[in-house]
């Protein structure tokens, strides 16, 4: 998409507008950011009315196409603000004459272009399959065949300690995250115990309960009671227990 | 051991390794084999493996021999593999894996130098894929670790060793910055004859 701003200064697409401030050729400085912004956000909340929603998607695209280039006017005149650091200290960077960036351009060109060499390669080996790897293994081949020892780096270390780990015969613990906490049941008993006023022991377990949970329950109930906030009546020998709270009691 | 001996005896030792047999390891096996005369067997043996149609061929990386499938056969041993696509590798890891290969042994900081952003991770990834490996580290402030490629390399990119390695356009890009601009040019396009030995003399010499 097209985009053309409207500045003191320039009036036309914006991208030259951020090539000519890199360059230099315009001093951002007399360029108002905030108009060019302001145009810019008017333009996008206008966008929705003016197009029709079948093709949303098509325009967020093209209306976010300015927002990378704002941007950067917005870093160029940021970095403008910035105090320039003292002379000395950038010594080693300033002077890179033209034959200095030729060059590094050039080599980094051959690499790119030995880079798409060597992809070719790899895709061209790839078409080649051999036995499965591993099946046999060359017992000092390697070594034979290096001539002198190498040095193991972290990665071959790191490797030679994965197969360490896998012929490990200890079994791992699993640690289990506690589904049922004593203080959980207790609240639980708590606000049973507010609402009803008493409740029969049986009732506070259900067959379908795990083990784990029964004993927790309990425990919870137990420390209920040594708290005092309820208390265990029977009424008659041999009766149901019943778990009162305390108060009523 | 009469020749049709010996070239049996090759072809079995390959039949059986799922990775490159080195040269050495077959004159080990065979005592009485020059290896000369291994070379010579391996290529008749892939003469007639060609003669012949086969399935297969001998192929010649990493330093040794190994049997491989003809590559007109890929789509169906693919299929049988179940294989995806061989994973690729990046074009950022890939100029990344040409620098070290080139330059090796080299510096992190001398990659980026060449590629101008940060290799972290394309560094990981070759580093991961076992296609480069710390080969030390240079003897300058801070000691970093100097990069190199390995036999995994080579094995995955079809090469018989570096010195086969596709020559790269201008050998002069290891001069020094300060040289005057003159002395570049007689020495310019390296002898296509033998790419692999110019680049050679010239790893090694970048580390100052």
């Amino acid at each position: 998409m097209r985009y053309d701003v409207e500045a003191d200064l320039y009036e036309g697409p914006l991208p030259l507008l951020v090539e000519l401030a890199r360059l230099n050729l315009v001093d951002i400085f007399l360029v108002k950011l905030f108009e060019l912004t302001q145009s810019y956000l008017q333009q996008v909340k206008a966008a929705p009315l003016a197009r029709g929603e079948a093709q949303a998607g098509a325009d967020l695209n093209q209306l976010s196409e300015p927002l990378p280039l704002l941007g950067n006017l917005v870093a160029l005149k940021a970095r403008g603000l910035l105090p320039r650091p003292a002379a000395p200290e950038e010594d080693e960077e300033v002077p890179i004459s033209l034959e200095e960036l030729e060059r590094r351009l050039k080599e980094y060109e051959q690499f790119k272009t030995v880079a798409q060499l060597l992809a070719q390669l790899h895709a061209l080996q790839h078409e080649h399959f051999t036995r499965a790897p591993g099946e046999v293994v060359l017992e000092g081949a390697e070594a034979a065949s290096a001539g002198e020892p190498v040095e193991v780096g972290i990665t071959d270390l790191m490797s030679a300690f994965a197969k360490v780990l896998e012929r490990a015969t200890a079994s791992v613990y699993e640690v289990q995250v506690e589904p049922w906490t004593v203080e959980a049941k207790l609240q639980e008993l708590k606000m049973v115990l507010t609402v009803k006023r008493q409740v029969r022991f049986l009732d506070l377990f259900t067959p379908q309960q795990d083990k784990l949970e029964l004993v927790v329950t309990f425990l919870a109930l137990l420390e209920l009671m040594r708290q005092r906030l309820a208390r265990a009546i029977q009424e008659w020998e041999f009766g149901d227990i019943f778990i009162v709270s305390h108060r009523d009691g | 051991m009469d020749d049709q001996q010996a070239k049996r005896i090759i072809e079995a030792l390959l039949f059986v390794f799922g990775q490159p047999l080195p040269l050495k390891r077959i004159t080990e096996v065979v005592p009485d084999l020059e290896p000369v005369k291994v070379r010579a067997l391996v290529q008749t043996l892939n003469g007639e493996y060609e003669a012949g149609g086969r399935a297969f061929r001998i192929q010649e990386i990493a330093g040794g021999y190994q049997i491989v499938t003809d590559q007109q056969l890929a789509p169906w041993v693919k299929r049988a593999l179940q294989s995806p696509k061989p994973d690729a590798v990046s074009a950022a890891a890939l100029e990344t894996l040409a620098i070290i290969a080139y330059r090796q042994p080299v510096t992190k900081a001398e990659v980026e130098a060449v590629r101008g952003v940060d290799v972290t991770a394309s560094l990981d990834t070759l580093v991961e894929r076992r296609f480069v490996r710390i080969a030390g580290r240079k003897d300058s402030p801070g000691r970093p670790f100097l990069y190199g490629t390995t036999a995994e390399f080579l094995r995955h990119f079809g090469l018989k060793s570096l010195e086969a390695l596709p020559p790269m356009a201008l050998p002069s890009i290891q001069e020094p910055v300060a040289a005057p601009a003159e002395s570049a040019g007689p020495q310019e396009p390296a002898s296509p004859a033998e790419p692999g030995a110019s680049q050679a003399a010239s790893v090694g010499f970048h580390e100052q």
